[in-house]
């Protein structure tokens, strides 16, 4: 697959910090891919020397077969931009402000119904300043899609939304790979990264600490499926780690992890001591691993703290 | 183009919709025309000027020339002794105190000088010029009379009327140029720094687009706005204090527009060098302060202590008002209008080259 984005080497400094030290990846067209971590781990920086906003210490950038530089412009109109924070004109409407900005480009799509997109339309008549923090956002996302770019770099899309509206703006986000569009985005939500990224790249410090498709990430790392159990009572004489498949079993509070390698067998056998009446059991989950494992496996600690 | 014009209407709407800073923006000049307008006087009465005659008793000349200064209609005249006059003048109810020796009329008649005191507060200044020359213009027309006519002292007062000069004539062109130095200096620099501050200007360094095109439009409001200011302030002077406006239109027009892009560049400039709204703020007084008090907006330049003049003459309001003076009322120019101009260009451009180098999106 053409790439529309590939990075070599990509090393940014701001003075004595290095923020970002030696980022490689590349991002196929069509592909929505993610840059995960936690606050502080390169991604922005990342994002603005990709967009042009920067220019990086080291490393070579294509974007979309172009040089990402402050005047480029010809890679500027190509690109949808929402940056991490965005403020307007505080007077503008929704639709002036969306008009305002498509004019800066070459060509722009229809205002009203990009509106109806971001589910704006009630607010289209309405000043900026009177929105609250989730509808900005979604503006700020429309206003990436305002020249119909080819490729989107969206610095964390869903950040600050409550669960629904970042649903609804997940959608939104798929609904430009059903157009073909090849999106970058940023966050530190893992769940999120799972439900839309075909591929993710974990930083930290700076460094790309993993790198492949979200299933097979948590594959590569984790041989053993977490099943949980949560008692009603005091299960005396029964040593979980001995159970058939289990690896490790970690007690938390009322509950049980078992780490199983064999997680049909583990829970055949939990549920003959339960029948034995050897414990009471109220509750049987079998979780998946997720990224946030991975990223508690590699660094030691959760992503947001 | 486009990008232009639209940056040009989105800034336009924001500004006219935020009433606040449209009525300071508009208003705040405007409040400075009226406070001297009314301290200093525009009213017709004020042009009188308070005179005290001391006359030695017996005097047929000295009670005719009396008689001329009353009915000449340019000063209220009141007759009284040496030092009661003195120390009203002291106390600040007369402009001046006239002394007329004894044995004027044999004096002239013998062809002899006559050394007449005139006393005046050299702390009033611009009211002791206007007096000291239209006494002097009043004398030598009495003398000239005197000798040609036999119909001794009596005045037609039109060319002295002519000489009117008022405070506020002098002082609207400087309003005018100073509102034009802190609309550049204060809402450039301000809009810029918040812009800059709250990331705006990120979202447009996104967008396929030279500095250039958004400076363009940010400039192109903030002279349209000028322009406005200015012509609010020169109608207020004519309408309600009736500043005469002497120069030609256009002329006139092409120095507050010459002044505006100075002034709103530098501003740019400011906001370019500045690294944070508050080191902006401090920027932006540090260049209000000295401009507002050195550039003879509120008294002349040579008033000025010799040791401040280099300053005088660098800041650029000092030109602006010069020109402005010059082409509204007729004042004396204090460099010719061509030097004027060519300060304020070369100011123009080096600010604008400057701060396109230096200007930041964030």
């Amino acid at each position: 697959m053409e790439s529309a984005i590939t990075v070599q080497g990509l090393v940014k400094r701001y003075g004595e910090i290095t923020a970002v030290d030696g980022l490689s990846f590349s991002v196929g067209r069509g592909e929505i891919f993610g840059l995960l971590g936690p606050n502080g781990a390169g991604k922005t920086t990342t994002v603005e020397c990709l967009e042009g906003l920067r220019v990086a210490d080291a490393g070579e950038i294509r974007v979309l077969g172009e040089i990402p530089s402050p005047t480029n412009y010809a890679l500027k109109a190509k690109l949808g931009i929402q940056l991490q924070e965005t403020a307007f004109l505080s007077r503008l409407t929704v639709e002036e402000t969306l008009l305002l900005f498509g004019r800066l480009y070459p060509r722009h799509r229809d205002v009203r119904e990009l509106i109806d997109l971001v589910a704006l339309g009630e607010k289209r008549r309405s000043q900026v300043k009177g929105l609250s923090g989730g509808q900005r956002q979604r503006l700020a996302v429309a206003l990436a899609m305002v020249n119909d770019p080819e490729l989107l770099i969206l610095d964390e899309p869903t950040a600050g939304l409550d669960p629904q509206a970042r649903r609804a703006l997940w959608e939104v986000i798929l609904g430009l790979k059903r157009e073909q569009k090849t999106v970058l985005l940023t966050t530190h939500y893992m769940e999120e990264a799972e439900y839309l990224c075909d591929r993710v790249a974990i930083l930290d410090h700076g460094h790309i600490i993993a790198l492949g498709q979200p299933r097979s990430l948590v594959g590569e790392h984790f041989q053993e499926t977490p099943v949980e159990i949560e008692l009603s009572g005091p299960a005396e004489g029964v040593d979980f780690s001995r159970l058939p498949g289990v690896a490790r079993a970690v007690p938390d509070g009322e509950s049980v992890v078992l780490y199983s390698t064999a997680p049909t067998d583990t829970i055949r056998a939990v549920s003959r001591l339960a029948e034995e009446g050897k414990l009471s059991l109220r509750d049987l989950v079998l979780r998946r691993p997720s990224l946030e494992d991975v990223y508690l496996l590699l660094t030691g600690r959760r992503i947001r703290e | 183009m486009r990008a232009y014009r639209a940056i040009l209407a989105g800034i336009n709407r924001q500004f006219y919709r935020d009433r606040m800073a449209l009525f300071w923006t508009l208003a705040f000049p405007l409040f400075f025309v009226f406070i001297f307008g009314f301290v200093l006087g525009g009213g017709e009465e004020e042009v009188q000027l308070t005179l005290g005659v001391v006359a030695p008793a017996g005097e047929p000349l000295a009670a005719g020339l009396i008689q001329g200064l009353r009915e000449s209609g340019l000063f209220r005249v009141f007759e009284g002794e040496r030092e009661a006059e003195l120390a009203a003048l002291r106390a600040g109810d007369r402009d001046g105190v006239l002394i007329l020796p004894p044995g004027i009329l044999s004096a002239i008649s013998q062809g002899e000088e006559v050394e007449l005191e005139l006393y005046y507060d050299a702390a009033q200044g611009t009211t002791s010029q206007i007096l000291l020359s239209v006494v002097g213009e009043f004398l030598a027309e009495a003398e000239r009379r005197s000798r040609g006519t036999p119909k001794l002292l009596v005045l037609s007062p039109q060319p002295l009327q002519a000489r009117k000069f008022r405070p506020i004539d002098y002082m609207l062109p400087g309003i005018l140029g100073m509102s034009l130095m802190q609309l550049g200096l204060f809402s450039v620099a301000a809009v810029v720094l918040q812009w800059r501050d709250r990331k705006i200007l990120r979202r447009f360094w996104a967008a396929p687009m030279p500095r250039s095109t958004f400076i363009a439009a940010q400039v192109t409001h903030r002279v349209g706005i000028a322009l406005l200011q200015a012509g609010l302030i020169a109608g207020v002077g004519v309408l309600v204090f009736g500043v005469p406006m002497l120069g030609r239109p256009a002329v006139m027009a092409g120095v507050v527009l010459l002044g505006a892009l100075t002034f709103v560049s530098l501003g740019y400039l400011l906001a370019s060098l500045a690294p944070s709204v508050e080191a902006g703020t401090a920027l932006v007084q540090l260049v209000n302060f000295p401009m507002m008090f050195l550039s003879g907006v509120f008294w002349p330049v040579d008033w000025m202590p010799g040791i401040l003049r280099p300053v005088v003459y660098a800041l650029p309001l000092t030109y602006l008002g010069d020109a402005l003076r010059q082409t509204m009322v007729g004042a004396t120019p204090l460099v010719p209008l061509w030097v004027d101009l060519a300060v304020l260009g070369g100011w123009l451009i080096l600010s604008a080259l400057l701060s396109l180098k230096f200007f930041r999106w964030d």
